[in-house]
């Protein structure tokens, strides 16, 4: 398997203004990720990891290392890495059809072409019948569901999702939890998930990358061997969930 | 509708005192401050009389139909104009971070200077007639445009164009498929703002030299001691210009529930 991103050395500072305070966000991060590989990174809040993650997508540049993308590096976004955001992303004055067909509206594709992509990505989320909808008139879960749909239409190379459900309430969550691994079992994308939970990490994931804060630092790359489909009831299921939220507490260096 | 019934008792009260401190109890004299009865029918004799056609007759140069369209008409030139230079100003200025620094301190200074205090310059520029009028209003309409654009475009999030990019779209197609898009309720409120300005201007841009519009009706009035006119004048420019406000309010209302 080919590894489609690998980041080298990557850190990230952040220094104010006046350059009198120094924050050192990320350190020496490295990780690589298998072509239609689910990975995640999963930390605790404030640790970098979504600061990482918009490196990759582009919109932060590190302040060492770099990061490439099938084998070059990578300069600013690009429709090869699609992008979910934790919410308020999508476009409040267009209907949920437009969002989808935006990225194949401004990157040329024909109109018959559009509409095809545009079907297939609604059925994929099961948003069919809210084509017409604005996103103001939806719930929070579906919003997101458009905005992975809008993002999936141009069939990136790779999925980054920024806690793409930490803005929605438990039940939701879980439901879009397993939305997702519905969706990518049809889809097999390669797909980076920054998240905080660990059982949504464990529930989709091939590999969990664990990260800590202050710097943030991959701490361990854990293998998720189990099959899919996969059950938060399953005693495997439970285990590793508790083996990699003892990791990390330990890595924090707080009693588990 | 109960709203509409305290505006009405608000101006049947000062109609009232009105017509107690004139025509009533003869506090004032009608030339200090005209009864609104003889107001009423000089407004009526502005609008209907026979004498005066659109544009032209008597020491009125037209009745006040007349008047209104011509200064609406300057009104409608300055404001577009005013806009027209405002706006990719403004997309300019709120797009480039580095500029800010050294544009914003220029226009704080600039800003407060009211369009009437431009007149002068108007006329040693533009010479005395309709271009240096349609300049004043341009003033009027330009710097809440500006400023409104400003503030519209940095208020569109940053997340949406980031979106757009990792979608394909090129900085020029995340201005204009997102940035403008986005930014348009409050584009649309600088648009009434700034004409709102433009159209306050449009007697003290009248003032230069003009012959007809309503601000030449006010200043005319005043000349041949009609003082009536002075008020149907002001009664005129007030009550137009609420008109073109609330149609702005109803186009605006539309966009921002999008």
């Amino acid at each position: 398997m080919e590894d489609v991103l690998v980041a080298e050395h990557v850190s990230k500072v952040f220094e104010s203004a006046d350059s009198f305070t120094r924050f050192q966000a990320l350190q020496d991060i490295c990780l690589t990720v298998a072509e239609n590989e689910f990975v995640s990174i999963v930390g605790p809040s404030g640790c970098g990891k979504s600061t990482f993650l918009s490196i990759v997508g582009g919109f932060e540049t590190p302040s060492s290392g770099r990061v490439l993308l099938g084998h070059r590096p990578i300069y600013g976004p690009s429709k090869d890495r699609g992008f979910v955001f934790q919410s308020d992303a999508l476009f409040h004055w267009l209907t949920v059809e437009q969002n989808v067909a935006y990225g194949l509206r401004v990157q040329g594709y024909p109109c018959t072409q559009q509409r095809e992509i545009v079907e297939q990505c609604l059925r994929l989320v099961g948003l069919t019948a809210f084509r017409a909808a604005t996103p103001g008139q939806l719930s929070g879960g579906m919003r997101q569901r458009v905005a992975i749909a809008r993002a999936l239409a141009t069939d990136p190379k790779i999925l980054l999702l920024d806690e793409p459900f930490g803005a929605l309430d438990v039940l939701t969550r879980k439901k879009m939890q397993d939305e997702l691994a519905r969706i990518w079992v049809q889809n097999q994308k390669t797909v980076v998930l920054v998240t905080h939970a660990i059982d949504e990490a464990v529930l989709l994931s091939d590999r969990i990358f664990l990260m800590t804060r202050s710097p943030g630092r991959i701490a361990e790359c854990v293998t998720v061997g189990l099959r899919r489909p996969r059950s938060v009831r399953d005693a495997q299921f439970r285990e590793l969930e508790l083996a990699i939220n003892d990791m990390l507490m330990n890595e924090l260096g707080e009693e588990p | 509708m109960l709203r509409m019934a305290k505006a009405c008792i608000a101006i049947a009260v000062v109609l009232a005192i009105w017509w107690l401190t004139t025509g009533g109890l003869h506090i004032f004299t009608p030339l200090i401050l005209p009864s609104p009865v003889t107001v009423a029918q000089a407004a009526w004799h502005l609008l209907f009389d026979p004498q005066l056609t659109l544009f032209s007759g008597g020491i009125y140069n037209g009745n006040l139909l007349g008047h209104a369209l011509i200064s609406t008409g300057r009104v409608a030139l300055g404001f577009a104009a005013g806009v027209l230079v405002a706006v990719p100003l403004g997309v300019l200025i709120a797009r480039s971070e580095a500029a800010e620094p050294y544009v914003d301190p220029l226009l704080q200074i600039l800003r407060p200077i009211p369009p009437i205090a431009w007149t002068p310059l108007a006329i040693l520029w533009f010479g005395i007639g309709l271009r240096a009028i349609v300049f004043l209003i341009f003033l009027g309409a330009f710097w809440p445009m500006l400023l409104n654009t400003i503030s519209g475009i940095r208020e569109v999030p940053r997340i949406l164009g980031q979106a757009a990019a990792s979608l394909g779209a090129s900085r020029r197609q995340v201005l204009f498929t997102v940035v403008l898009p986005a930014a348009i309720p409050f584009l649309f409120t600088g648009l009434r703002l700034a004409f709102g300005s433009a159209w306050i201007t449009i007697v003290a841009a009248e003032l230069i030299a003009a012959s007809e519009g309503l601000g030449y009706l006010i200043m005319n009035a005043r000349r041949i001691l009609a003082a009536p006119d002075i008020i149907v004048g002001m009664l005129t420019i007030g009550l137009l210009g609420l008109a073109f406000d609330r149609v702005f309010r109803i186009i605006e209302r539309r966009l921002y529930a999008r």
